[in-house]
């Protein structure tokens, strides 16, 4: 609002009463804007503390609630396969610490203010989200950075807790697509981090102890490593004063240093057998290549765009050719999850049983089609609009908007949030077919499946 | 002629109030027709939200249940005057770029909704219109979503299962039996009933029609206005619906099975004998239910009561994660002594205009060890559940006995609060409550009067409420076992 008024005075200098000025700026304030961005650049702001803490802001008045996010560049593709799983492991430390009563300490405290926390570990980084009524701000800010500054590291503790991740490790074994991502992700990588499954391996959590934790925290969880996002119902000069102050706390040390691995370049197909399972639907992923954010901005946005044509929404090819022409899968849908350093664009399917080969043909056959003739301009706008109005919808609450912000900040800048759309919007057909071209070869993909077991 | 000082003085209150944080502008208007129109201004975001509802229970469907979902779900798949496939293209859109479009039943409302980037808000709004004047329910489109609906009561997971049986324990009457219908009721849906019950129940008179979106709410309710102030009331007015209490207080002299056979389960003998289960409740062995559950339930007020907030409060007093009552019980610690530990509790309170609840979920798996070798799996379970189901009893009448002091009355303020902020960031979120409220009486400021009551609740009103509303002989259970023949609770793909 101050940014407002100052901008009307100079504008328009002294032609105008000094009353009349005030009054247009608060008019102009506070109505609603039709057609408004997602983020507006007018609305963000970034500083860096003394200590090397980034810290996003972005001003919000149509809720009394505040989103803090702090994201940690530290995740499971940073890890080797002696400490597969560690971040993950410090992420429980932090958030389900339990205490007797079985309730963490960092819920107990966000959700004694009303408010709610979430944590998540990923390949390239470790999130919390805290979302509170904003007169509860400072509170949560402070609670949530001494949750992060000092995770319960107790042995017996940590022992607990590790087998509490142990047996979440076996849960999620029982949900074949995350079976088939993570074995994507392991035959897409020879070197890189990302071949490693996120939350480690059952082996690989019984090796980690509490030093391993200690030291790995130490490391990791320093002011340069973090951004704090803050979304909501809060000024932003008092935002920065309190998170600056709340995280003063944190070693200005730089983390150990991300060596940039050599990873080979994908020269064959590479299949897994299929895994067997009694009574199961007959499901499938494909893996390509994908770009990552560094660096190759305009190949993230363009392959957004190709992801939605080839396989989101009704009109895509996927759903009218591979699904309702050829009748070769049940369920067809493309993801791309953009990654700080190059990843996996991988496509899932549900085929009929006994149909596993010739769903992956139609849609190679579908891939090889953009990567020969592109795609049509109808489809480009179709996509871009889906794309965008996605964005819109999806990034509506204070919540939505803290975690967009802070993820890609913790892999790139969070700039790339803020100009997103247009970026978007700037993508032409050529730019879709030069990343099918260079990204989708269908002689170098991966195809892992699960199949139904033959009866005996 | 004003001087200078006097107009920056007044420029500098004007500003003053610009930089309050603004509450969202809600308006209320009626049409000509009796369709009552809420809007309200969505400062950040390029989102909308609309609501349209009326409230309608199962005593107006006859012999057909579930007739009043099938009517909401197809209102939208087309309308006379426009191109058949129009309608559908246009939703279809509106899914793509990350919005939707729906339509629902529950036992005491039916809503239309739709929600999606702004620029989509006069064509939805047209579309809506347009089909509650002459909706044309295309006949494959109907066949498609009652053979759906068919498939989907079928595949209802164990969850879902226990909030349907737990409503029909709570209230045992046909109205809440469950607003999906049955496979033999769906089976004999028409066209030509379909028809005639949507102009019935979209008599304009009855509508309430929510909006949320990023324009003045004055700008919005006129929109409103200008598209739907032709609509004409049917005349025929909404449908007295019963008071379905008078029933409910008549089935509690009925009979109730017992709710276990202690003797089938074979409970050893000198086992700390759990006390008896209230008498209306229900036990299930199911399949694909990969732990037990357990789901008690009171009934409390209805949104349109000043006590209503009340509900909220009791549950934060309740709910373990944030420290309340439940997780000071035995059976919701995790300590080596404890032979029954649950691996989780939950409470909540909803929100509803006629029939609402109070309910607490408990969940456990296996327990272990050699004290349970005595006890197959199942009948170990079952004991579980008997204990938490204790010591949820006990936390309930602990809020009697010891009221909460002056810091554990404050934390539950700030939950509660802080909860219902928090669920109402989204428009569609804002739209479903403002249409709620309006349907309920409160107008357009359910929010804050929902927040002045939190704020004024004392330790005495929370051991009333507890006492008259959460006493022992009003708890109804539901309790779920996994089936014997399961392994050690764990499912295998349970959704394929």
């Amino acid at each position: 609002m101050m940014r407002g008024m100052t901008r009307a005075s100079g504008r328009t200098g002294s032609h105008l009463p000094f009353a009349l000025l005030l009054v247009l700026a608060v008019s102009l304030g506070v109505a609603p804007r039709a057609g408004a961005v997602v983020f507006d650049p007018a609305r963000v702001a970034c500083r860096t503390m003394d200590n090397g803490l980034r810290v996003v802001v972005k001003e919000g008045h149509s809720a009394p609630i505040v989103a803090v996010d702090v994201y940690v560049h530290f995740g499971s593709g940073d890890e080797d396969e002696t400490t597969n799983g560690v971040a993950h492991a410090i992420e429980h430390m932090i958030f389900q610490g339990r205490d007797e009563a079985r309730v963490g300490r960092l819920p107990r405290m966000i959700e004694g203010l009303g408010g709610r926390v979430l944590a998540s570990t990923t390949r390239d980084h470790t999130h919390f989200a805290v979302a509170v009524s904003s007169e509860y701000f400072e509170q949560a800010v402070t609670q949530l950075a001494m949750a992060l500054g000092h995770p319960e590291l107790e042995a017996d503790t940590v022992q607990r807790e590790l087998a509490i991740i142990a047996h979440e490790l076996r849960q999620m074994q029982e949900d074949p697509l995350f079976v088939l991502r993570e074995q994507t992700f392991a035959l897409s990588f020879v070197k890189h981090g990302y071949r490693l499954p996120v939350g480690g391996t059952e082996e690989s959590i019984a090796a980690l102890d509490r030093t391993v934790l200690e030291r790995t925290h130490r490391a990791y969880y320093t002011a340069p490593n973090m951004t704090v996002v803050v979304v909501g119902d809060v000024d932003p000069e008092l935002a920065f004063r309190v998170v600056g102050e709340a995280f003063s706390q944190f070693d200005p040390a730089p983390p150990p240093v991300r060596t940039p691995v050599d990873e080979p370049r994908r020269m064959t197909r590479k299949e897994a057998p299929p895994i067997e399972i009694p009574g199961a639907r007959t499901l499938m992923v494909l893996g390509f290549p994908s770009p990552g954010l560094a660096g190759q901005k305009q190949d993230v946005c363009a392959m957004d765009v190709l992801m939605t044509v080839l396989g989101d929404g009704a009109h895509s090819r996927f759903q009218r050719r591979v699904i309702e022409e050829k009748k070769a899968a049940e369920m067809v849908s493309a993801m791309y999850l953009t990654q700080r350093d190059p990843g996996v664009f991988y496509v899932w399917a549900a085929a009929p049983t006994g149909g596993l080969e010739a769903a992956a043909n139609a849609i190679l056959a579908e891939v090889a089609d953009v990567r020969a003739n592109g795609i049509t301009p109808e489809e480009l706008a179709r996509a871009k609009a889906i794309v965008t109005g996605s964005y819109a919808t999806q990034s509506e609450t204070y919540v939505d908007q803290a975690a967009t912000l802070g993820f890609y900040d913790s892999i790139d800048s969070y700039q790339f949030a803020v100009d997103y759309e247009g970026l978007v919007n700037a993508v032409t057909a050529e730019d879709v077919q030069r990343v099918a071209l260079a990204y989708l070869d269908i002689d170098k993909y991966t195809l892992v499946s699960i199949v139904p077991a033959a009866q005996p | 002629m004003l001087s200078r000082w006097a107009l920056f003085l007044a420029a500098v209150c004007l500003v003053c109030l610009g930089l309050a944080p603004a509450l969202p502008a809600t308006v209320e208007r009626v049409l000509p027709s009796g369709m009552r129109v809420v809007a309200q201004a969505a400062v950040d975001g390029d989102a909308f939200a609309v609501d349209l509802a009326v409230r309608s229970d199962g005593s107006e469907e006859g012999d057909l249940p579930g007739l009043r979902g099938v009517v909401a779900r197809t209102l939208l798949a087309g309308a006379e005057g426009r191109d058949p496939e129009a309608a559908g293209a246009f939703t279809s859109l509106l899914e793509d770029e990350g919005g939707a479009t729906g339509g629902r039943a529950n036992d005491e409302l039916v809503e239309v909704n739709g929600y999606g980037p702004a620029r989509h808000l006069v064509p939805f709004l047209e579309l809506l219109r347009d089909a509650l004047v002459h909706p044309t329910f295309p006949e494959e489109t109907l066949q498609n979503d009652l053979k759906a609906t068919r498939v989907f009561l079928q595949m209802s997971s164990p969850d879902q299962e226990m909030e349907r049986e737990l409503r029909s324990v709570l209230f045992p009457v046909p109205a809440a039996a469950g607003s999906l219908g049955t496979d033999e009721s769906l089976a004999r849906i028409t066209r030509d009933d379909v028809v005639a019950f949507a102009k019935r129940l979209f008599a304009p008179e009855r509508l309430v029609l929510a909006l949320v979106g990023p324009l003045p709410a004055e700008e919005l309710a006129a929109k409103v206005a200008d598209l739907f102030g032709g609509l004409e009331a049917s005349g025929a007015g909404a449908p007295q619906l019963p008071d379905w209490h008078e029933q409910i207080r008549r089935e509690e002299t009925r009979e109730w099975p017992p709710l276990l056979d202690w003797k089938e389960l074979g409970v050893p003998a000198g086992e700390a004998g759990p006390p008896a289960l209230p008498s209306r409740g229900i036990v299930h062995e199911v399949d694909g239910a990969p732990v037990s559950r357990l789901m008690v339930g009171f009934e409390i007020p209805p949104v349109s009561s000043p006590d209503w907030p009340l509900g909220d409060m009791v549950a934060a007093l309740l709910d373990p994660v944030s420290g309340g009552r439940l997780s000071q019980e035995a059976a919701l610690a995790q300590r080596s002594d404890n032979p029954f530990p649950a691996t989780g509790a939950a409470c909540s309170a909803a929100r509803a205009i006629a029939y609402n609840h109070l309910v607490i979920l408990a969940f456990g798996r296996a327990p272990g060890g050699p004290r349970f070798r005595a006890l197959d799996w199942v009948r170990a379970l079952a004991v579980q559940g008997l204990a938490v189901h204790e010591d949820v009893m006990h936390a309930i009448e602990s809020l009697r006995v010891s009221p909460p002091d002056a810091a554990e009355l404050e934390r539950a303020k700030r939950r509660a609060l802080g909860d219902s902020r928090i669920r109402l960031q989204t428009a569609r979120d804002r739209a479903q409550f403002l249409a709620l409220t309006s349907l309920a009486g409160l107008g357009t400021d359910g929010q804050q009067r929902f927040e002045e009551r939190v704020r004024t609740t004392t330790p005495e009103d929370i051991q009333s409420f507890v006492a008259t509303y959460l006493a022992s002989d009003e708890a109804r259970v539901v309790y779920y076992l996994p089936r014997s023949d399961r392994p050690d609770g764990y499912t295998n793909f349970p959704m394929l």
